[in-house]
């Protein structure tokens, strides 16, 4: 699966990439909602974490652009602290929100509910 | 000499010329006729006196003839006279009237003339006589004298013999003819006129040439009258300047000088009195000036007067010794009616008699001065009265009373009263509810700072939750390696990776333990209470770590300008940490899409003071709200997203440090907020090494 990661902490980014990178997927990392759009660009991601407090683009201007333009990714939220931000991006179709400290657990549940619903749709 | 002229307007000289000529008319008139008459006379007695001289030598010369009555001896005794004009004829007669021989030039007049006389007549002559007579219209005289002779008994022989005794012979006289002699007056008539001529034209020369004379004289002495006169006209119509200019020596001449004296005296009087006129002028402006002056300064005195008078709410009464009112002003008569004449006692306080307390004895005793009592009258108004006493224009005692009604007053002061009471009371409850305010007050400044901590506390969980993600998701992904593979299969790869992760879990450990150590420094900070020798760049580079997750997360971009080193202040770095959280949030806030915040400190221009500025370029602070943002409870933002606390906190905060903030702000420009910190006092050394160099600067 083709998932995107856009973090700007790099323990954060280097963590998923290493793990979603093992669990067999194909990741792309980037250090701020602008980067993540241009990769979007690039090629189909299923898949998207979006952290919400990124500088220069923040998470939920990413989601919105995303839900724009590329309504077939899947996107997730992930935050550090409860924030309006977060309720914002649910009601702009973000996927789930995913609370730092996450559980290896919750990034891949998640990742497989997408992945069900790939297969459902299929 | 009340002589009086008709009333004709004529000048001195017409009335000189005419009264002279006058004069010298009758005069001459009078002087002719009178030279007239008595030349005639003359004339007329001279040819009487020839008339009679001559008949009278012809009677003497003929008595010889007329004896001997010889005619040709008369004739030639008459031919002498033929050559006399006047006369026309010569007749000689004896005694008896005939005619001894006779001559006549016309052979006319004598016959009328002896036609008219008798013969006895003729010869009774005794003396030369003679008589008028008009023939043919002509006038005569005819002279007769009678011839004489001493020798009539003698013989005509003897008469040349006898003439020894005179006596004898002219006692003896006796008549013996007469001579009679005509003469014509027309001669003499025509001298008489002939001279009457003359002195009529003597008299009119005469007469003209003392005209002439006495205009002319009366010119010269009229001269300088008219000039006299002309210079009084000059000197009457105003003009002084000119002098008359008369040189005689005479009366006019004295006159004259007199009154050029007279008009210098004038001018020079005139002069002075022009002078003092001026002066009196200016003296009257002034007068009036100084009288204008007075009349306003006494109209204002009497309008003030007037006012204090009639003023509303005064009394003003004026009694004399016996109670009688004698004046009242206004503000009485509206109360009381018009009393004048009447008791006071009876109209004002509506007794029968004198009040047991009255204000007259008592000044009537006192004799002089005022004093102020107060007074209720019958319908319970309170009057604050007082007395003063003067003498009238009769010299009686007369009182002048003031009351002023003071009910009002009293009842206000009643009212003050119970306004004080419930004032006090108000303040009582006022002071419980600042009191209480404060309590308030004290609480939402505790709230402000909550709020503060909790900014911060999302801050520091964004910061402790990132490596804390980075901490759980290494370990939970290296247990679960184990889990999949013992680690004594461990390969190197997986040890290296391994390595690695337990790397990462360090790295992100120490990472959190740096953030809580600050968290903790900042808290102990905010603990204490003493001010202590601070560095403003310290605090302020905490602040950013504590706030930049808020800054980055609106896509603020943060600009540090920080002085490479800065001298210490005196200050509470909590206190400072919490008035920089707020002015860095503020910023932000005011930036909602984003912007640029730039943070400089610096040393003030004085090297007395640290200056930090926090400049954004967000919406800034209309002009209206600019001064009120430092007011307790204003905010600019939404119901429940600030206190509108924060920079009123931060206020009290920096002046608690001496210190002060300043703000400017340009609408939709930005706003900079500056914080000035006095420097921390040097040591007792350096400041009196500053005293020396501010001494040596001056």
């Amino acid at each position: 699966m083709k998932i995107l990661v856009a973090d700007d902490d790099p323990i954060i980014r280097k963590l998923l990439f290493e793990v979603l990178t093992h669990d067999g997927h194909q990741v792309t990392i980037t250090e701020n909602g602008l980067e993540a759009l241009k990769e979007a660009q690039k090629q189909p991601f299923k898949f998207i974490f979006l952290d919400v407090h990124m500088p220069i683009m923040n998470g939920l201007e990413t989601l919105i652009s995303i839900r724009k333009l590329y309504p077939e990714m899947a996107v997730a939220m992930m935050d550090s602290y409860p924030d309006q931000l977060v309720k914002q991006a649910q009601r702009e179709g973000a996927l789930t929100c995913i609370h730092k400290p996450f559980d290896l657990k919750e990034i891949r549940g998640v990742i497989e509910n997408v992945g069900n619903l790939a297969f459902k749709e299929k | 000499m009340n002589i009086r002229f008709p009333q004709l307007h004529l000048g001195l000289k017409t009335k000189f010329v005419l009264i002279i000529s006058f004069l010298i008319l009758i005069t001459s008139a009078i002087l002719s006729g009178f030279l007239t008459e008595r030349q005639s006379l003359l004339i007329q007695k001279e040819l009487e006196k020839r008339g009679e001289s001559m008949v009278r030598n012809l009677a003497h010369n003929s008595e010889y003839g007329v004896l001997v009555e010889n005619k040709p001896l008369l004739l030639n005794l008459m031919e002498g006279l033929y050559q006399e004009e006047e006369v026309v004829y010569i007749v000689i007669k004896d005694k008896k009237g005939n005619i001894l021989a006779d001559w006549d030039r016309t052979k006319e007049y004598y016959q009328v003339h002896s036609q008219r006389l008798s013969v006895d007549k003729q010869i009774l002559t005794e003396e030369p006589s003679k008589e008028y007579f008009v023939a043919h219209g002509k006038e005569f005289y005819d002279f007769s004298c009678p011839i004489k002779t001493t020798r009539v008994e003698r013989s005509k022989e003897e008469v040349g013999l006898i003439l020894e005794d005179k006596k004898e012979l002219v006692t003896r006289k006796k008549k013996i003819g007469v001579v009679q002699i005509g003469m014509s007056l027309q001669h003499m008539r025509k001298d008489i006129a002939d001279m009457k001529r003359i002195i009529v034209l003597l008299t009119f020369l005469v007469v003209a040439v003392g005209v002439l004379l006495t205009i002319f004289l009366v010119n010269i002495f009229i001269r300088p009258v008219k000039r006299l006169v002309h210079a009084t006209e000059r000197v009457a119509s105003g003009d002084l300047s000119q002098m008359v200019k008369v040189t005689t020596k005479d009366e006019i001449g004295t006159l004259a000088s007199s009154f050029n004296r007279m008009t210098i005296s004038l001018k020079e009087s005139r002069q002075k009195i022009e002078e003092y006129n001026r002066t009196l002028e200016s003296k009257v402006k002034e007068r009036t000036a100084e009288l204008e002056k007075t009349t306003k300064l006494l109209q204002v005195e009497y309008d003030r007067l007037e006012a204090i008078i009639n003023s509303p709410n005064l009394g003003i009464v004026i009694e004399d010794k016996d109670c009688n009112i004698r004046f009242m002003n206004k503000s009485l008569i509206e109360i009381f009616g018009n009393q004048i004449g009447e008791k006071c006692y009876e109209k004002f306080k509506g007794r029968k008699e004198k009040c047991p307390v009255c204000p007259i004895d008592e000044i009537l005793v006192k004799g002089k001065g005022a004093f102020t009592y107060l007074d209720q009258d019958t319908q319970g108004h309170y009057y604050e009265l007082s007395a003063a006493l003067f003498q009238d224009e009769k010299g009686e005692r007369c009182i002048l009373e003031t009351l002023r009604d003071i009910t009002e007053q009293k009842k206000l002061e009643q009212q003050v009263e119970e306004y004080t009471r419930s004032l006090e009371k108000t303040n009582r409850e006022l002071e419980n509810a600042l009191k209480s305010l404060k309590e308030t007050q004290a609480q939402l400044i505790q709230m402000e700072k909550m709020a503060a901590v909790g900014q911060l506390a999302a801050g520091v969980a964004h910061e402790l939750n990132n490596p804390l993600g980075g901490i759980l998701g290494y370990s939970q992904f290296a247990l679960e390696k184990i889990d999949q593979k013992p680690i004594r299969q461990f390969d190197e790869e997986d040890t290296k990776s391994f390595l690695q992760y337990l790397k990462d879990i360090e790295r992100q450990t120490k990472r959190c333990r740096s953030i809580i150590q600050s968290l903790l420094k900042f808290s102990r900070a905010s603990r204490k209470e003493e001010f202590e020798p601070t560095d403003v760049n310290t605090i302020l580079k905490e602040t950013f770590m504590f706030t930049r997750h808020q800054v980055e997360k609106n896509r603020v971009r943060l600009v540090e300008k920080l002085a490479e080193s800065l001298p210490l202040i005196n200050g509470h770095s909590g206190q400072l940490q919490q008035v920089f959280t707020n002015l860095i949030l503020n910023a932000v806030q005011a930036m909602p899409e984003g912007g640029t915040l730039t943070v400089v400190s610096r040393i003030g221009e004085d090297l007395k003071v640290v200056e930090i500025s926090f400049t954004d370029t967000g919406v800034g602070i209309s002009e209206e709200n600019l001064g009120k943002i430092f007011e307790p409870f204003f905010t600019s933002k939404k119901v429940g997203e600030g206190t509108g606390l924060g920079l009123s906190v931060s206020y009290g905060l920096i002046k608690n440090h001496g210190g002060e903030i300043k703000v400017k702000s340009k609408k939709n420009q930005g706003t900079t907020f500056s914080v000035i910190l006095p420097l921390a006092k040097k040591e007792t050394a350096s400041d009196s090494k500053d005293e020396r160099e501010i001494a040596i600067s001056r």
